[in-house]
């Protein structure tokens, strides 16, 4: 007989904590039931606006046909083409994003002639940044090296560069993870985008707030540009041979081996996998696979795993199907080191430095970082 | 109706009081015992048993949460006729046994745990979780939900559900262990 001891057991959990599960519940429903009420607002405002202009468009054709223009008729007061809508708190009464300001202090600069350098095909460490501690949810991270290369990775164009989902730091305005020592920003989406002019991107149900982040899309030829003190300036076209890919090796210092393990088996479990030569790997909607010559690392990346395991049709929330992307992140076997490498262009380093690791929950970190070259 | 009102029926002995917590639970408590059993007829027999056990511990107990406690009566009770149905071997129970397996497998063969006080230990464990860790184990494991509704309910990914249970059940695993060696 089967021993259904343990399962029987969890139904003598103290009832605060189904009270809890309760509480996650409704407020899940309510949110959900916020964003459902957006979209009907959003319908019966644009079916208000119609109506309203049928009626004006009569009036003016009656009118018309009587020789003379005539005030609005009544009907257009009447509540019945004018329905009075009253938008929930959340969309009449929304907080400005939260942004947070960045102290000039955070702002590592890339000496000049970096760029030059790396303009000339040389890879160049950034001496600047290393030794850059941060304290994060008990861990601490140091980071060991800042390489940039004008060339990796190897065998990617920039035409695949520039279909990369691109840019820019978009976090939960409430999020607990602005913890990195870089300078950063923290947006939230919506707000962004109403500011920005940009399009409004629709979310699939499942994947809701938790990767705000991975909700852009937007072609790297035509990147947003931050200043110096992390505030958006808008877009830029970004020249040909602009893009150059950074490297930051990071130590952290207080992973056990056991969390290390923890860490890679959760990878796994993700659907990460080993690579049997190591190298940097990215796979692409149609799923062909492009590697680098990244020795000793692993490669991994959540992207990475559905797009292994799917084809483009479950793609994450911003990563439109057809376009190819590399969000890649390298850990080594062995060590307590990261390696994870990026995209920048000539004005500032996106990714999101720490992803998973510095979360022992494997709750997926929202925060980015950037890193202005300037 | 509130809860509050309810209990007051039960307490005043009125039967009002059943009808108004199956109207207002039922559903949920027959979506817990019919994944526990499998079986809408089994289940619909539970609820039933279930109310019948509110009726009859109310008074004297005086739940804090009304819904709580009604959910914890159907799980025991499904799980009493689990057991029995299993002795008769007429049952395919959707519970995911599967993934606490291995678990189960090394608590068995780790230590004394007839010893230990489960109840205190799994309060424990479960406040040593974060917050949603702790209602993602409990939407799994005590109410039965499959991780994609855990998933689109709480608007997270399947594969980070997938993720804070892994990590659960390791934690669990190594306390129920480290209980079980300290007995």
């Amino acid at each position: 007989m089967k021993n259904y001891r343990y399962l029987e057991e969890i139904g003598k959990v103290d009832e605060a904590f189904l009270k809890e599960v309760f509480a996650f519940n409704e407020s899940a429903e309510t949110k959900r039931r916020q964003k459902m009420n957006k979209t009907i607002i959003m319908k019966l405002t644009a079916v208000a606006a119609c109506a309203a202009l049928a009626v004006g468009v009569g009036a003016l054709a009656l009118s018309g046909r009587q020789g003379k223009i005539t005030s609005l008729p009544e009907a257009q007061e009447d509540s019945a083409f004018t329905p009075e809508i009253s938008e929930p708190a959340d969309v009449a009464e929304s907080e400005p994003a939260d942004v947070v300001e960045i102290e000039p202090a955070d702002v590592v600069e890339i000496e000049p002639s970096y760029n030059e350098r790396i303009a000339n095909g040389e890879t160049v460490t950034v001496e600047t940044y290393i030794g850059k501690r941060i304290e994060h949810q008990g861990f601490a991270y140091t980071l060991r090296d800042i390489t940039v290369s004008p060339t990796f990775p190897e065998g990617i164009t920039k035409a695949d560069i520039a279909a990369t989902p691109a840019v820019i730091a978009y976090t939960d305005s409430d999020s607990e993870d602005n913890m990195l020592g870089f300078d950063e920003k923290v947006y939230d989406y919506s707000e962004y985008a109403a500011e920005h002019g940009l399009p409004p991107i629709e979310l699939e149900e499942n994947y809701g707030s938790e990767y705000p982040w991975q909700y852009h899309s937007r072609a790297l030829d035509v990147i947003d540009v931050v200043d110096e003190n992390g505030l958006y300036q808008g877009p830029m076209d970004v020249p040909d041979g602009a893009y150059k890919w950074i490297f930051l090796e990071v130590e952290i210092e207080n992973l056990s081996d056991e969390e290390q393990r923890e860490y890679m088996a959760d990878m796994e479990l993700n659907g990460g996998r080993w690579i049997e030569n190591p190298v940097s790997l990215a796979i692409t909607p149609e799923g062909e696979e492009i590697r680098t010559a990244h020795p000793s690392f692993y490669a991994y990346s959540e992207n990475i795993c559905y797009m292994s395991e799917h084809t483009g049709e479950e793609l994450y929330d911003g990563q439109a199907e057809g376009k190819k992307f590399h969000n890649l992140v390298f850990a080594p076997r062995e060590t307590k080191t990261l390696v994870l490498g990026y995209c920048v262009s000539d004005h500032f380093v996106y990714g999101d430095l720490f992803l998973n690791l510095h979360n022992t929950e494997m709750t997926y970190t929202d925060s980015f970082v950037y890193l202005p070259l300037k | 109706m509130e809860d509050e009102r309810i209990i007051g029926l039960f307490f005043a002995r009125d039967e009002l009081a059943i009808s108004a917590a199956e109207e207002k639970y039922g559903r949920l408590l027959l979506n817990i015992s019919k994944r526990i059993l499998g079986s809408s007829g089994d289940a619909e027999e539970c609820l039933n048993d279930a109310l019948l056990g509110l009726w009859r511990s109310i008074p004297p107990e005086n739940p804090l949460d009304l819904r709580a406690y009604a959910c914890k009566i159907i799980r025991n009770l499904s799980f009493d006729r689990l057991k029995r149905s299993f002795a008769k071997k007429r049952l395919a129970p959707e519970v995911p046994l599967d993934e606490l397996e291995a678990v189960l497998e090394d608590i068995a063969a780790g230590g004394d745990f007839d010893k230990v006080d489960f109840s205190v230990l799994l309060d424990s464990f479960l406040r040593e979780l974060r917050p949603e860790s702790r209602v993602v184990f409990l939407k799994r494991y005590f109410f039965f939900d499959s991780e994609p509704e855990i998933a689109a309910d709480l608007g997270i990914s399947l594969s980070k559900v997938k993720s804070l249970l892994y990590r659960a059940r390791l934690k669990f695993k190594e306390k129920v262990l480290k209980e079980g060696a300290d007995q």
